[in-house]
């Protein structure tokens, strides 16, 4: 969501926003690693989890 | 409040005037009507309102200003056979955002001046910073032992991250000489680059295939360190030639000169409880300037609705020298609200930063291509209909592929690509709500010249791309509250065709080798991919 509201001269906008709402891990590649038994293990490299972000940002 | 409709009559009393609309501040005014007409000038002053193609920071460590992140689902959005994820990243919109563009015009009827300038940051940053690595009993084969799910196998840190800026600074000027009209145009592009990864993976315990019978302790440490970094200067300037009544034709020619200065070092170590077992470096550096020169002539011939377009453009590449004669077309046709488009025609693009950092010596030949496109697009007042079939060939194409999330090159040009698809975008406005639909379909397949497994798809090669963004802008207004809205995006885009690594195990359980997956397998060792199989 974005609000726009003026103070002064200033003009801000706000906004949030959560990234990534379903929590989603999309692997874009795999590492191996050696696994205790023997085996290899498979490490997925994603780009990030759910997150949160809020921006102020003023026009002059 | 009062409202007033067209033709009613408001008492000669002090009414209080609050208008909203649409994308504009609100107002309110005191007004004293009085006995005769009153006439009201109003000055509204729009109000930010922006199509937010911009993506969410989805990364763990704070990122520097102006640099923006991806969220997951974003590395597989892009519908692209451009064959380098990095470029896809950076061509995603709203990614570069740190950046801005100022335009500036001036003219009059002989002489005109355009400059512009524009800027732009991007940047990601991988995951993971830093987590315990567990058996994951649902993931791709191999399965873990029986009882081994959400077993601890190690701990893993670390970042990779990828920083790109652009400056690009431009003019054209236009002149006037009797009939004639004369242009000189001209950019100066600088893209920077930045790669920077770190990152170990510790494994708890020393996994029996990788335990020498000299060597008892029990731990063991990969780590991968990689510095990359890319300056390209590209200068390029045209002069060309039209007639002042219309644009029927121009004639034109022009130089572009590239300077590339770029270095990457890697280097992966193996250490089995402080010793270490394997070290590889590689060391990579690209210092080279380039000048190309071409000339293009254009046509266009309108009749009725139909319009026509041709263009001839001969380029001279440089190191290797190499002449192309590149044509292209284009047949258009508006029929009320409706635009059916037909393009076909000839690319070329030389090599000029990672495909060059395998190469030991020479330079590959420059990568040609060939698109059509279809495109059916409809217009109206509140929406924007627009879909697009496509197909592209591709010769003497430098093949890639993808190791983790690295790009690897080949050193040459030594295969055949083809790529066909379809997108579909509906981008309008319905009340207070805007929005855009869009889907798009892919088939990316490549030809090795050096294998005869006949056509394989790309690493590239993704299917299904569908994404939604709506925006409501609502009702919020109160007081110091100018405006407010809410906006939702969706994505849902299916992966690269990547298939990671396969263990082989010996009849004791041990772990002899690992051989690569359906896909890599095939492309890159018609043997290993037999013996997976």
């Amino acid at each position: 969501m974005t609000q726009a509201f003026r103070l002064g001269d200033l003009q801000w906008d706000i906004r949030e926003e959560v990234a990534n709402l379903f929590d989603e891990f999309n692997a874009v590649g795999y590492r191996q690693l050696p696994a205790p038994d023997g085996s290899v293990a498979l490490l997925p490299r994603g780009l990030g989890r759910r997150v949160y972000n809020v921006e102020f940002s003023a026009r002059l | 409040m009062g409202t007033a409709r067209r033709g009613c009559s408001l008492k000669g009393e002090t009414w209080t005037l609050l208008l909203q609309h649409g994308s504009y501040s609100t107002l309110e005014y005191s007004l004293r009507l009085g006995d005769k007409d009153t006439v009201l000038t109003l000055a509204m002053s729009p109000v930010l309102y922006r199509m937010p193609e911009r993506l969410a920071t989805a990364v763990a460590e704070p990122t520097q200003p102006g640099v923006t992140s991806l969220a997951p689902t974003e590395v597989t959005r892009y519908p692209s056979p451009v064959p380098d994820p990095l470029r896809i990243l950076r061509a995603l919109p709203g990614v570069a955002s740190g950046g801005d563009q100022a335009v500036f015009a001036w003219g009059d009827d002989k002489l005109g001046v355009d400059l512009f300038r524009l800027r732009g940051r991007s940047g990601f940053a991988l995951q993971p910073e830093g987590r315990t690595l567990r058996y994951d009993c649902g993931a791709n084969p191999p399965q873990p032992p029986r009882g081994c799910c959400d077993q601890s196998v190690g701990t893993a840190f670390g970042l990779q991250g990828f920083e790109h800026d652009l400056d690009l600074v431009g003019t054209r000027i236009a002149w006037r000489v009797g009939p004639w009209r004369w242009q000189l145009r001209g950019h100066h592009l600088r893209r920077q680059e930045r790669e920077d990864m770190d990152e170990t993976y510790l494994a708890d315990r020393i996994p029996k295939s990788f335990t020498p019978r000299a060597i008892s302790r029990d731990w063991l440490e990969t780590r991968s360190v990689a510095t990359g970094r890319l300056q390209q200067d590209r200068s390029e300037w045209s002069l060309a030639l039209a007639p002042v009544e219309g644009d029927g034709w121009e004639l034109g020619g022009g130089s572009r000169r590239t300077e590339i200065d770029a270095s990457r070092v890697a280097t992966d170590t193996l250490w089995l409880a402080g010793e270490v077992l394997t070290a590889t470096t590689v060391d990579q550096v690209v210092q080279r300037t380039r000048i190309d020169h071409f000339a293009f002539g254009r046509r266009i011939w309108t009749l009725g609705a139909w319009t026509a377009a041709t263009e001839l453009r001969a380029v001279r590449f440089d190191d290797p020298d190499e002449l192309l004669w590149l044509p292209k077309f284009r047949l258009a046709r508006t029929i009320g609200t409706w635009r059916l488009a037909l393009a076909t025609g000839l690319t070329a693009q030389p090599p000029l930063y990672k495909e060059l950092l395998s190469r030991t010596e020479g330079v590959p030949d420059t990568q040609k291509g060939a698109d059509s496109t279809l495109e059916l697009e409809q217009q109206t007042q509140n929406m924007r209909w627009r879909s697009a079939l496509f197909y592209r060939r591709g010769w003497d194409r430098i093949s890639f592929t993808v190791k983790d999330v690295e790009l690897r090159y080949a050193p040459y040009t030594d295969s055949r690509t083809r790529a066909w698809g379809a997108e579909t975008q509906v981008r309008g406005q319905i009340g207070r709500a805007v929005g855009t639909v869009s889907y798009s379909f892919l088939s990316s397949r490549e030809n090795l010249d050096s294998t005869p497994t006949g056509w394989l798809p790309t690493a590239t090669d993704q299917r299904h791309t569908a994404s939604a963004y709506l925006e409501d802008r609502m009702d919020l207004r109160m007081g110091w509250l100018q405006a407010s809205r809410f906006h939702i995006r969706l994505l849902l885009g299916s992966g690269f065709p990547y298939t990671p690594q396969i263990p082989v195990i010996d009849d004791d359980g041990v772990i002899t080798a690992l051989v690569d997956g359906a896909r890599h397998a095939q492309r890159d060792d018609a043997e290993s991919a037999s013996r997976s199989a």
